[in-house]
Order: C-alpha cells, then structure tokens, then sequence
C-alpha cells in the first residue's frame, strides 16, 4: 500500500487568517463518518426502563451497569446492521402515543392528574407499575358501572355499551364457577401438540363446545376428529352440550387448535414461562433481589383467565382480531401478569 | 385466595400505555398514576449540550456532502452510507423528541383491587407484541410492539413497517449514489449495485407479501368463522429474506472499509465546509 504525505504550503508571518487546507487525509474521512454512525445509532437509542433490582454490594451493582452498558451496545449494533429498526420503531410509538391521546385527555381530566405525551411514552417504556399489596380490595364480583368513571370510549364498531358489559360480567361470573369444575375434574388429559390436531378440522365452523364436553377425557386428538363435518360427531357434541348446564351460553367458541393451545399451556407446556422464572433467578443472584414476589390471588385469576378465555370476552373489534391473529403472544403477556415464581 | 402473608409485597404489573388504560377503565387502579412533568423531565436523561453537539455534527456532515454532491467532488463510498444514516438519524430524532432518554427507575402505583378472569384477558389483549422473541421480562422489553392504531383490520405492525420500508427506500436510494463509483474490482461493484437494490426492495417485499396472505386469511377466516388456523407467514420465506438482507447489509458495511485502499484522488480534495465548526 502506497503511503501519500501531504505537505501544504505555510503562509507568511503575519498572515491574519488561515483557511483549512483544501485536502484531507483518509483518516479525516475516516473519523468524521464514525463520529456521525456512533451519534446515529448510540445517541437516538431510547431504551425502555431496564429490570429494577437492589444491589447489595459493589460487585452486584458494578454487574447491573456493565449489563446494562451491554444492552445498549446490543442495540447500538443492530442499529448499524439494520438502521431501520430505529425509524420504524420511532414511527410505531409516535403513533402508539397519539393513537391514545384522546383517551388519556378524557382520565386526566377527571382523575385530576398531569398528563402528557411524554406520560404515554413513558408508560409504553414500562415506567408506571402497578403493585398489589395487602391493602389491595379482592376482585369485584360483580362488575357495578361506577357514576364517576367515564365511559371508555372506543370509537370502534361492535363496542358494547356498559349495560350490556354488565350484563356480561355476570355471565362470566358463571363461567368462572364452570372454570374451576373444568379444573378439578380435568386433571388427567394429555396435553397434545397444537398443531396436530388443528389439521383435522381446517375449513369447519367449530359449533359451541359446552365445557362439560371438554371435561370428558377423552383423548384430544379424537375429540377433534370428532368435532369434524360428520353429522355424527355433531350429534354426539349435541347430547354432551345438553346434560351438561342447561344451555347456558358457553365460551368456547374458539377453533379447537386454540382450544388445545390454551389447554396445553395451562397444563404447565410453556416453556418461556419457564425461562422467564430461571431469568429472574437468575439476575437476582447477579444483580440483586428483584422486588417481584409471588401472588396467589393473581395466578389463581391466570389460569382461570387461560381456561375461560373466548371471543366473547374481547369488547372491541380490535381485541377480537387481535386475540385471533395473535393469541400466542397474548398467553405470553398473561403470564408476565401473572406471577409464576418465588424465591 | 388473597395475597400471601409472608409476602406483603405482592407482584408487581408493568402495563404500557394502552394496557395502563385498560386497567384505568376496569377499575384496577383508581386513578391514573400522578407523576409531575417535572418529575418526568427529572427521569430523562437527555442532555441539552451532547444533544447540540450530537445535531451540529449530524448537519455538518450533510452540508458537508451537499456541497460535495453539488460540486461532483468524488466521495467515498462510507461517506454515501453515513449519509444515509445521518437522513434516517435526523428523521428518528424528530420523532422522539417527546420521549424520555433512559429513564432507569419506575413509579410505582398501589393497584386498588385485584382483577377477574375476565379483566385480566382484557388487559393481557392490550399488552404490546413483541417483534421476534417473545415477551420473557417483566419489565417492558425493547423489542416491544405498543398497541398503535384503532381499527381492528390493521396488523399490530403496520406502523412499525410503515418506517421501515421509509426507512430502506431513503436507504436503499442514498446507497445507489455510489452506482458508478470506483471499486477495488469490477466484482464488488456489481455486488454493491445488487446489494443496494436488495437493501431497497427485499423487506418492502417481505412486509407486502405478508399483508397479502393477512389479508386473504381475514377474508377466508372471516366466512368460516375464524375456524382456521392463522399461520404466522414469519416462516422459512421470511427468514430467507431476511437472511438475503442481513447478507447484503454485511457486506455493504463491510465494502464501505475496504474500498477505502482505492479511493480516486478527487476524494481527497475538500471543500468550504472544511471550514464549519464540527469535530473529527
């Protein structure tokens, strides 16, 4: 390689002013482009509120920083291979905090508290949690539309007024009761892989399942197959709906794929909720105790939660469509609230 | 039932925006969290001079590149990428200029009662996706996909693609500026065109391909009843795309350091922005 050395001619003593040589070296082009990637993929990083925990001693909280100087630098390089990860991402919460904006207008005005943009983007970076404790009232049973609150305006179709959720609230309160038969009886049946036994039923309108028939433990692969075009396993669906509750309106509305999905994972077949009980292990013995404690009540209200669950829960157009296209990543959201491990 | 008593603590729920809402509307908690903006300007953790000296820099550079590009003084071909960067940078700094910069503590609200089956299926609906792998923290993860628009027959992602398909154009564009330049062999010429190209077109393909098959199964679903499976199209198509994509990336970054042994004389010359405050 070839090396140039350049050597620019000095002005004359006395000279006033002095412009900036009309050349550069490689390494000014060198060193003017880095400084512009670091500042372009460090300083736009707007990461989320990391993982609190308390230190005890130096050692710990030296690990907390330097995890989470790595985290940074983890996100700093999928900047440089994939820059548009950070736009798109910018975009989505732009959007995310003016999509709720009216929303949040409408509580902070009756809850008499400041709120604004930066309050949501706050929120979406996981700064408000919320803590049960001792004080917290158990769960209402019935839900009572309260005078003061305003109602939540969705401004999607197929939004139910709060009467009619009142209404709804009291047939869920039986379907809970339904729900914690379901558990007790049901102990035995295997849990089978989703998939498989989804193919079978493609292209069929899956008629109301009364949880009595989901009760029977029967192998769910047959109970599928049964549940297929067939006029005889209609019928035998019929006269398992009928001595179960009296043809009370039941919730399992939902394609059996999901009904065993649902079913496998609250038989304990989630692997990352696993992982997500190693990992608080895990950084709490390297970064200090995580304020994070076990809540009977709350895994209780999970697994009834995943044994219940049904279109007819989701209030808005937006809920069910979600729920539809991505119920996978819902049980996964479920099981951060619920709370699965204790140290 | 009721929480534990040796744990007087109870479990702790970190609900973004749309999930803090939800949770508002059921009565969860009474009132929404009162942080001051003070207190909120307190969590973030911009500084006024890094972020002037961070914009000064970013603007130097393109002007600096303007004058080049105007006065067909050759440049190199990491210069074209950076510049590219620095648009998107200066784009993505407008957008969050709301948002606060590493807030590292939470506040922490008391919850007012416990929640039902049928409000914790609400509030869990409301939580945000996660873009690749699933949501395996209890604080909000990185990767998190908030809740951003009302109509149900809009994907959870559609914001998020929006960007990046802007994103890779402008990307794609700036690196095609660099077509003709001169390279160490005539082979990685052709690779940098093909390469810029497929910075441009490959995910815009990815995201409408999706879209496509989306919208089709919402069609069929819809008819029967949403009795048929949603296959996630994020299958091996998708992942060869974007291995295609990460390729191309690679190299491109990779091409940008090593063209720079056989830069054309007329690189070296610079012009008056020499002269403008900046460092390095």
């Amino acid at each position: 390689m070839t090396v140039f050395h350049s050597n620019c001619t000095l002005p004359p003593d006395g000279t006033g002013f002095v412009l900036s040589p009309n050349a550069r070296g490689t390494l000014d082009i060198l060193w003017s482009c880095l400084s512009i990637l670091v500042l372009s993929t460090w300083s736009i990083l707007h990461l989320n509120v990391p993982t609190q925990s308390t230190p005890s001693g130096k050692t710990q909280n030296y690990k907390r920083k330097a995890i989470r100087f790595l985290a940074k630098l983890q996100w700093m390089a999928v900047n440089v291979v994939a820059p548009e990860w950070a736009l798109g991402k910018a975009w989505s919460d732009y959007r995310s905090v003016s999509t709720f904006e009216e929303e949040f207008d409408v509580f902070r005005k009756v809850d008499e508290v400041p709120w604004s943009r930066a309050h949501t983007y706050f929120a979406n970076m996981g700064g408000f949690a919320i803590r049960f404790t001792a004080e917290t009232h158990q769960a209402e049973e019935e839900l009572e539309p309260n005078a003061s609150d305003p109602t939540y305006n969705d401004t999607t179709p197929g939004n139910q007024g709060t009467n009619k959720s009142h209404e709804m609230s009291r047939t869920q309160n039986h379907t809970t009761v339904v729900g914690e038969n379901y558990a007790s009886k049901n102990k035995t049946v295997t849990s089978a892989d989703p998939d498989a036994i989804a193919l079978p039923t493609i292209s069929t309108r899956i008629p109301r399942m009364s949880s009595s028939h989901q009760s029977c433990s029967e192998d769910p692969q047959l109970r599928a197959i049964g549940l297929g075009p067939t006029s005889g396993g209609a019928e035998k669906l019929g006269s398992r709906t009928d001595d179960g509750e009296n043809g009370e309106p039941r919730q399992q509305e939902l394609p059996v794929y999901m009904q065993a999905y649902f079913h496998s994972v609250s038989q304990g077949g989630l692997v990352s909720a696993e992982s997500l009980e190693r990992s608080i292990e895990n950084s709490s013995r390297s970064i200090g105790i995580i304020d994070w404690t076990a809540n009977d009540t709350n895994i209780h209200t999970v697994k009834k939660a995943l044994e219940i669950v049904a279109p007819e829960h989701f209030k808005t157009e937006l809920e069910k469509h979600r729920f539809l296209q991505s119920y996978t990543s819902w049980v996964h959201i479920l099981h951060v609230l619920k709370e699965i491990c204790g140290f | 039932m009721g929480p534990h008593p040796a744990r007087p603590q109870g479990d702790l729920w970190i609900l973004d925006a749309h999930q803090l809402l939800v949770a508002r509307e059921l009565g969860i908690i009474e009132n929404l969290p009162k942080l001051s903006n003070d207190e909120l300007d307190d969590k973030n953790k911009e500084d006024a001079l890094f972020k002037v000296l961070a914009l000064g820099q970013v603007i130097w550079f393109l002007v600096q590149m303007g004058t080049r590009l105007s006065y067909h003084l050759l440049t190199s071909q990491l210069e074209i990428v950076v510049f590219s960067f620095a648009i998107c940078t200066a784009l993505t700094y407008g957008l969050l200029l709301d948002k606060p910069k590493d807030a590292s503590t939470s506040v922490i609200v008391s919850a007012a009662r416990y929640p039902t089956p049928e409000k914790m299926i609400r509030i869990a609906i409301a939580g945000p996706g996660t873009f690749g792998l699933f949501r395996r923290s209890i604080w909000i993860p990185n990767n998190a996909i908030h809740s951003d628009s009302k109509r149900p027959m809009v994907g959870p992602m559609a914001k998020m693609n929006q960007g990046v398909v802007l994103a890779l154009v402008i990307f794609g564009a700036v690196h095609c500026v660099a077509w003709d330049f001169i390279f160490p062999t005539q082979v990685e010429k052709v690779l940098w065109r093909v390469c810029s190209l497929a910075t441009i077109v490959v995910i815009p393909l990815c995201v409408g391909i999706n879209l496509f098959i989306s919208m089709i199964w919402t069609r069929v679903a819809k008819r029967e009843g949403f009795s048929i499976k949603y296959k996630d199209t994020e299958g091996v198509f998708n992942f060869t795309l974007s291995f295609v994509f990460v390729v191309c990336r690679l190299f491109i970054i990779v091409e940008m350091f090593r063209s720079f042994v056989t830069l054309p004389s007329g690189t070296f010359r610079t012009t008056w922005s020499a002269n403008l405050p900046h460092l390095g």
